[in-house]
């Protein structure tokens, strides 16, 4: 060819392209005007214009991706452990197979390589876990798997049982196979599969060529779970491409193109497709030729032909498969309805398991009528929308209005579950199994109440029961179920279920890791409900049995330190606390990653340091700790909620209310947008920032925010619970600046009553109740009863609190101005003196309240005539003034 | 862990004008000679940036266009010899490119009928699998590219910027300094003759 001949080419090409398809042909023949041999090559293009398309824009892409992305190396030697490669048996699905010999018995087995490595640690423990779970399925129609393990550069490689056979559609059209033995054969399929399911397992990527026949007539699955092991591992929630999920197109579930959680489910609707090309011997839905995008979009949008309408158009071609005619009109009628149920693209439509499908395929067999109904509301609908599409255009625009309101809600729940599940899922097929009760059910009822996260736990609780799983199975599940439910702070619902755990665990080996891991749990649940001692005797028997079981630096461990770090803190022995989160700390950064046990255990350092009055400490640790969170959670999470929360505390301890609001904020949006109002979390976030509030003298505006806060607190963790304590003390203080000191007065009675309950009658925590108690005392002017409260504020701090700490010199300074108001001057020098030392050293000096201390210690001292004394009072006082912003209020 | 990803914002255009671009793009037709170093340093370059994103995150799927995007920004940063204009470095790049995905399309056919024990490239993307005949017709196709460039040399290098660097219209007509409905037109023939040319083939083998 040469330039000008091309050009011709090009001319005709685009000006019979232009045109409509029928005048196409003449108008050819027209511009080659005999030329034959132009006229084969315009041919030619033209048939290729449509098909060029697909081929250039996805076809051969995706061959270029699958070649610049570096694959794995074989091991030199061809040795996958004691298995040595014979041969290459194919390229493609899950990675490379291969046929090999275990070296030692002679038997042969198929060795699947799968792509991408595990690179971290965590993601060879899930994959080690998931082998074990992978081996557990025993079933003669499912091919087994051997061995598993991964090459050194972290790629896995399964050796599964080796199975000559051919695909169940090739077997069927090869061998002419009647109509029923078709169905006998997918019967045994779906037995197979719902086998698996019984095992919390789920396919994923059912399809003819991991069904396969043998000469016998025996069916066999292969690659069970396996689709599963090229998900990533690290990021199970972030499946949001597409094309990064394995997945064979023609066979996908829609929830599985939509890059939605997956059930059991999604292996009903694969089953569905591979039965209707049973039936049919053609996909429903045939991606070839088109753009993934359109292929993709034709199963999730449109309606396969019904297979009664396909076979009656081949059963009238030539040499037609015999089993077409094997059904009368109301037998394919059956087999519509059998498969498009199966294949039905709502989940709730759909047959909710497969042994509903087997159920409907022995009705089939026995000539009984189906389970399942015919589709037909959808089916006028779809009728009446094609009868009435413009008038349903107008209306669609306002439709979609409401569906993004609901979307936005889903999501937003969806988020909240997420965020649940992934912090407390241990293995993937209870991941597998939560998402699924998540999926499935009756959502009919609308999302105000079905779609609510508890509502759907319940439903996974009920699973669980009937699910009758082997027993560690079980206990993993009710464990699973329990940390979710604490996650969302149902205590109460949590407790039973982490209790069967527990007992079942113990049944496996009462001194196992498992066992441990229940301890714990059980033990972080005590702490939140409050029941400290409990607590702590948990968490330190599950450490035991650790140490028992693990090096001094496994991470479980680790785990376990940080949970008695944070029972130590809770119950105010802030030094044992800081030793043992430091340790936690050390364990858990001597790996160099950053891990979220290791944000977990440096948070709770912080909040040690916190307590103790180490604010720059603190200070340090919260931001490490968010920096950390936000690499491993980006921007909006619960935990980095937990980070800004912890900052607002500092700010607030600094003196600078302003900077504590904005943090307080920043968490509480997030955690209300995880965990909606109805969580001790936000409760306890939005006191905060009512306490912002109240220190920036925005007296109303604090207080319907103190009050939302309490209210949900007491509903939601009952009455005696230090939360609703610090709740209460926080209402208290609001209280006070406002007058109300009656209120005030009930307020902080209760609040010692409930420390005292939680925490013993010693606690510091009671002091600060008594502390206040005292205030509301000192302002009604009852100073007898004042100086009763601080002086057992006062002795509890000295005993629980290290020397030098605020609170104890602030009991000191309130002590002193009451004795002053009483005149017993000698002994209110003392505790003003003492309390006013410690004080000016604080950082963020109080000056509020060292103004007072000077005012107060002037007047003691003129009172006990030692006006040299009182005048350097008086003097510093002078100059704090002078050199002071306004002083900004406290306690 | 968030998942490492690619930047995806596109860079501001160079500031070059389409004259410049035009230039560079024949020079970058003739990678040998002159251009040899700035060839050598973009197509390990290239290589290297595939490794490291498999390493980095095992699920990646790359495009060749955030591949080159990639290695535009490394290079464009780092190069002692720079490139004239980012479209100069997609002019050279999509030729690099179609030499490694050729030769590494010839190792796989090679590793086919040889067998096993040596460093192979196994089909990584399973949501088909992909198939032998494409490794071939990706084989044919930079053939085809070939044969097409000895009577339109233009649209043999829209068809490497289109295909193997992963330009769009709008950067394939900047880059040959053609209006966007010309490249589109050029686009739709040269596909369909390279198709048909490509399917001629298939029949043959």
């Amino acid at each position: 060819m040469d330039s000008s001949r091309w050009e011709r080419i090009q001319e005709i090409f685009h000006r019979v392209t232009d045109l409509p398809h029928s005048d196409r042909k003449p108008a050819l023949q027209a511009a080659c005007g005999g030329d034959e041999a132009l006229l084969a090559e315009l041919a030619a293009m033209l048939d290729e214009d449509r098909g060029a398309e697909s081929l250039f824009d996805h076809d051969l892409p995706r061959t270029v991706r699958s070649l610049i992305d570096p694959a794995p190396a074989i091991p030199a030697n061809g040795e996958f452990g004691p298995y040595a490669i014979v041969k290459t048996l194919g390229e493609g699905g899950a990675g490379v197979v291969f046929l090999a010999r275990r070296e030692d018995i002679g038997s042969l087995v198929a060795i699947k390589l799968l792509r991408g490595g595990l690179h971290s640690l965590e993601g060879r423990r899930r994959f080690a876990r998931e082998q074990k779970t992978l081996a557990l399925l025993e079933h003669p129609l499912i091919a087994r798997i051997y061995d598993a393990d991964t090459l050194e550069d972290a790629t896995p490689w399964f050796a599964m049982e080796y199975v000559e056979g051919v695909r169940i559609t090739h077997y069927c059209r090869e061998r002419a196979c009647p109509l029923d033995e078709r169905l006998r054969l997918f019967r045994a399929v779906c037995e197979a599969v719902q086998y698996a399911h019984g095992k919390t397992i789920i396919h994923r990527d059912l399809k003819p060529s991991n069904i396969l026949v043998k000469d016998d007539g025996a069916v066999k699955l292969l690659d069970f779970g396996i689709a599963r092991q090229l998900d990533d591992p690290d990021q199970p929630f972030e499946r949001t491409l597409t094309e990064l999920r394995p997945m064979t197109l023609p066979y996908a579930s829609p929830e599985q193109i939509r890059g939605e959680p997956l059930g059991t489910q999604t292996d009903v609707y694969s089953l569905g497709v591979v039965l209707y090309e049973l039936l049919t011997e053609r996909l429903p839905f045939d991606p070839s030729g088109q753009t993934r995008t359109d292929a993709e979009r034709m199963i999730l949008e449109h309606q396969p032909e019904p297979p009664s309408v396909v076979a009656r158009r081949l059963s009238a071609m030539p040499r037609a498969s015999r089993h077409l005619r094997q059904a009368g009109k109301t037998g394919w009628a059956d087999l519509d309805i059998l498969s498009m149920t199966a294949m039905h693209k709502d989940l709730r439509r759909r047959y909710q398991s497969v042994e509903a499908l087997i159920r409907d395929i022995d009705h089939y067999l026995k000539g009984e009528p189906l389970e399942a109904r015919p589709d037909s509301a959808r089916y006028r609908l779809g009728k009446f929308a094609r009868r009435n599409r413009r008038a349903l255009a107008a209306t669609a625009a306002a439709a979609t209005l409401i569906i993004g309101l609901v979307t936005f809600f889903v999501i937003r729940l969806a988020r909240a579950r997420d965020v649940a599940v992934a912090e407390t899922t241990r293995t993937q097929r209870i991941e597998r199994f939560t998402l699924n009760l998540f999926d499935g059910g009756d959502k009919t009822a609308g999302p105000s109440d079905n779609l609510r996260v508890v509502t759907l736990l319940d439903r996974g609780v009920q699973s669980a029961r009937t699910l009758n799983a082997e027993p560690a199975v079980q206990a993993d599940l009710y464990q699973t179920l329990g940390n979710i439910y604490h996650k969302l702070g149902k205590f109460d619902q949590a407790d039973p279920l982490m209790k069967s755990s527990l007992e079942r665990r113990k049944k496996l080996g009462p001194d196992g890791p498992d066992v441990a891991d229940s301890l714990v749990a059980i033990g972080t649940l005590r702490l939140d409900q409050g029941h400290l001692p409990e607590a702590e005797n948990l968490v330190r028997q599950g450490l035991a049995i650790d140490r028992r079981h693990f090096a001094p630096g496994d991470p479980a461990i680790g785990r376990d330190l940080s949970a008695l770090g944070r029972v130590q803190e809770e119950r105010g022995a802030y030094d044992e606390a800081v030793k043992t989160l430091d340790a936690a700390v050390r364990l858990q950064s001597a790996r160099h990653d950053i891990t979220a046990d290791l944000s977990d255990s440096t948070n709770e350092l912080a909040t040690a340091h916190y307590y103790l009055g180490h604010l720059p400490l603190a200070d340090s640790f919260y931001k490490q700790a968010l920096a950390m969170d936000r690499r491993l959670y980006g921007s909006v999470h619960p935990r980095l909620a937990d980070d800004y929360y912890g900052l607002g505390l500092v700010q607030h301890d600094l003196g600078h209310d302003s900077d504590a609001e904005r943090y307080y904020r920043q968490a509480l949006a997030i955690k209300q947008s995880w965990y909606g109002l109805d969580h001790p979390d936000t409760a306890l976030i939005m006191a905060a920032v009512g306490q912002s509030l109240i220190y920036q003298g925005r007296y109303d505006e604090a207080a319907p925010v103190l009050q939302q806060a309490l209210a949900i607190q007491e509903r939601v963790l009952g009455k005696i619970h230090p939360q609703v304590a610090m709740g209460l003390n926080t209402l208290g203080v609001l209280e006070i600046r406002r007058g109300h000191l009656d209120d005030a007065e009930k307020d902080f009675a209760r609040m010692a009553d409930i420390n005292r309950a939680v925490y013993g009658d010693r606690h510091y925590l009671v002091g600060i109740a008594l502390l206040n108690l005292g205030q509301v005392y000192l302002e009604k002017k009852e100073y007898a009863r004042a100086e009763a409260e601080y002086r057992e504020a006062l002795s509890r701090f000295v005993e629980k609190l290290p020397a030098g700490h605020a609170s104890t010199a602030i009991a000191r300074i309130q002590l002193g101005h009451t004795l002053l108001l009483e005149h017993k001057y000698q002994e209110a020098e003392s505790d003003l003196l003492a309390g006013y030392e410690v004080l000016v050293k604080q950082p963020g000096a109080q000056t509020d309240r060292i103004e007072k201390a000077r005012t107060d210690l002037a007047a003691v001292y003129d009172a006990l005539n030692q006006p040299d004394r009182a005048n350097k009072f008086r003097a510093e006082l002078a100059a704090q003034r002078a050199g002071a912003a306004a002083p900004s209020p406290r306690h | 862990m968030p998942r490492r990803r690619f930047k995806t914002e596109l860079l501001t255009k160079a500031a070059a004008g389409a004259m410049a671009s035009a230039a560079a793009v024949e020079s970058a037709a003739d990678p040998r000679g002159a251009m040899d170093d700035l060839f050598d340093e973009t197509y390990k370059e290239l290589l290297r940036l595939a490794a490291q994103v498999r390493r980095n995150d095992a699920n990646a799927t790359m495009s060749t266009s955030t591949l080159l995007h990639e290695a535009w920004i490394k290079l464009a940063k780092s190069s002692a010899r720079s490139f004239d204009s980012e479209a100069h470095f997609k002019g050279l790049a999509a030729r690099v490119m179609r030499q490694i995905v050729t030769s590494a399309a010839r190792r796989r056919q090679a590793f086919k009928r040889g067998g096993g024990g040596v460093a192979m490239f196994v089909t990584l993307d399973d949501s088909f699998g992909v198939p032998m005949e494409r490794n071939e017709d990706l084989l044919r196709l930079s053939a085809a590219i070939d044969e097409l460039a000895t009577w339109s040399p233009r649209q043999a290098k829209l068809v490497e910027l289109r295909f193997f660097a992963g330009c769009n219209v709008a950067e394939v007509s900047e880059s040959l300094g053609v209006s966007e409905k010309t490249a589109e037109r050029d686009w739709r023939s040269a596909r369909a003759w390279l198709a048909a040319e490509i399917r001629r083939n298939h029949d043959h083998m």
